[in-house]
């Protein structure tokens, strides 16, 4: 029965099923936030903060095959990243150089947050921002959901994969204009 | 060299970053790449489009987590709601207990009384201007005593002669006594004016043995004396005594 239903949540996970990401964190989190407690001097919403991020990190690198789990090891990977990155925030906070130990994968890294943008990526990030909805949704199925143009005509009720290339291409002249600019 | 993308360009240029095309049309791609400027500035603009679309993504999970977080809290608060009310209730009725209870104790602190009613009695023996009736001794006595110079007032009634000394001194002799906080002193030599037939201040005696017990927090000795008072009718602490009996 376990097994079934961790299966079933794996399977999920891949699909990039939002219900399967809070399934993910509503299961592992109570348990993590003791274990984190009795090791790392931290606040309960640094801890869950953290596990967060965890949990996101998984279900990514799971989702876009980067990773390959295997039902038994779901909790043991979940707890290696979410202990990464206490290990990474405990010692942001005790103010010194992290452990060369410590360090994450660089599949991992890729996808921590980057908060260091420069101008450029502000305007671009802005101009996204003010993009239509129905235009961020084409770009993240295509680009972070990797769907092909026939899967997202599908997804969005488009008519014919004309009209999807063809909505694509003005949602990326609207940010190529703020890029160039 | 066109300095606009067709559209086929464009679409490939998302296909390359994808991964999606096949090695020969990798290969032929990336050869177009070196020579056009254009066609490179397409390729990191799609590449920030995949940063754009994860960080966007990436936002919006982390907000439905924190959004399970606040659905649990929520779970939690209401199934100790009723607790919750409980202990509101509790907590209410503790600080009306301990608001009756600093009432009471400002109503009826013994000390508080005290303090409230004693006042040295006036000197109504001797009159402080130097007469030739009165002796050098007694005379600074009750100068220091209406000067509210106690320990000097004290010193100078200790040191009176005997010949000198009247009953009625030790009225005024008490009364520096309890100004001194010596109020056991104060209490005896009250006794001792009290049972003495010959002092006018047999009733100043009970009054002010009413005040010392008073000040010493025994409540029931104090309201003995003043019951007796009452009784007694006195012309001068009757009422006064009546006043103080009813806050006790």
């Amino acid at each position: 029965m376990e097994t079934k239903t961790t299966n079933e949540l794996l399977q999920n996970i891949q699909a990039g099923k939002d219900e399967a990401l809070k399934a993910l964190y509503r299961q592992y989190q109570p348990q993590f936030l003791i274990w984190a407690a009795k090791r790392f001097d931290l606040s309960e919403a640094d801890m869950k903060d953290v596990f967060q991020d965890a949990v996101i990190i998984l279900f990514k690198n799971v989702q876009s095959g980067k990773l390959e789990v295997l039902t038994s090891s779901l909790k043991t990977y979940l707890y290696g990243i979410a202990k990464k990155l206490l290990l990474k925030k405990a010692t942001k906070q005790r103010n010194t150089t992290p452990l060369e130990d410590y360090e994450l994968p660089p599949v991992e890294m890729q996808l921590l947050y980057d908060f260091e943008k420069n101008h450029q990526q502000h305007l671009l990030k802005a101009a996204f921002e003010k993009l239509k909805e129905n235009c961020r949704q084409i770009l993240t199925l295509f680009y972070y959901k990797r769907y092909s143009t026939e899967a997202i005509m599908h997804e969005m009720q488009y008519s014919s994969k004309g009209t999807v290339r063809s909505r694509k291409l003005q949602c990326l002249k609207a940010l190529r204009e703020a890029f160039i600019n | 060299m066109n300095n606009e993308l067709t559209e086929e360009q464009i679409e490939r240029v998302g296909d390359y970053i994808m991964g999606l095309l096949s090695k020969e049309e990798r290969m032929a791609f990336e050869q177009q790449l070196i020579v056009n400027p254009v066609l490179q500035a397409e390729v990191n603009l799609q590449k920030e489009v995949i940063l754009l679309v994860e960080e966007a993504e990436d936002m919006r999970l982390k907000e439905m987590l924190k959004e399970v977080d606040l659905e649990a809290e929520d779970k939690a608060e209401d199934s100790t709601g009723g607790r919750k009310w409980w202990l509101v209730a509790i907590l209410v009725l503790i600080l009306l207990g301990i608001a009756w209870l600093v009432w009471k104790g400002q109503e009826e602190s013994p000390e508080r009384l005290y303090a409230a009613y004693f006042e040295p009695y006036q000197n109504v023996l001797v009159p402080t201007v130097r007469d030739a009736g009165v002796p050098l001794d007694v005379l600074e006595a009750f100068q220091a005593y209406e000067d509210g110079n106690y320990e000097t007032a004290l010193l100078a009634f200790n040191q009176l002669p005997v010949e000198v000394q009247k009953p009625d001194y030790e009225l005024y002799e008490a009364l520096s006594l309890m100004q001194t906080n010596r109020v056991g002193e104060a209490i005896r030599l009250l006794q001792v004016l009290k049972n003495n037939s010959d002092s006018q201040f047999r009733e100043h005696a009970q009054w002010y043995l009413a005040l010392a017990y008073l000040k010493q927090g025994n409540t029931p000795k104090a309201r003995q004396f003043l019951e007796g008072l009452v009784e007694n009718k006195s012309a001068i602490f009757e009422k006064k005594a009546r006043e103080l009996l009813s806050k006790l």
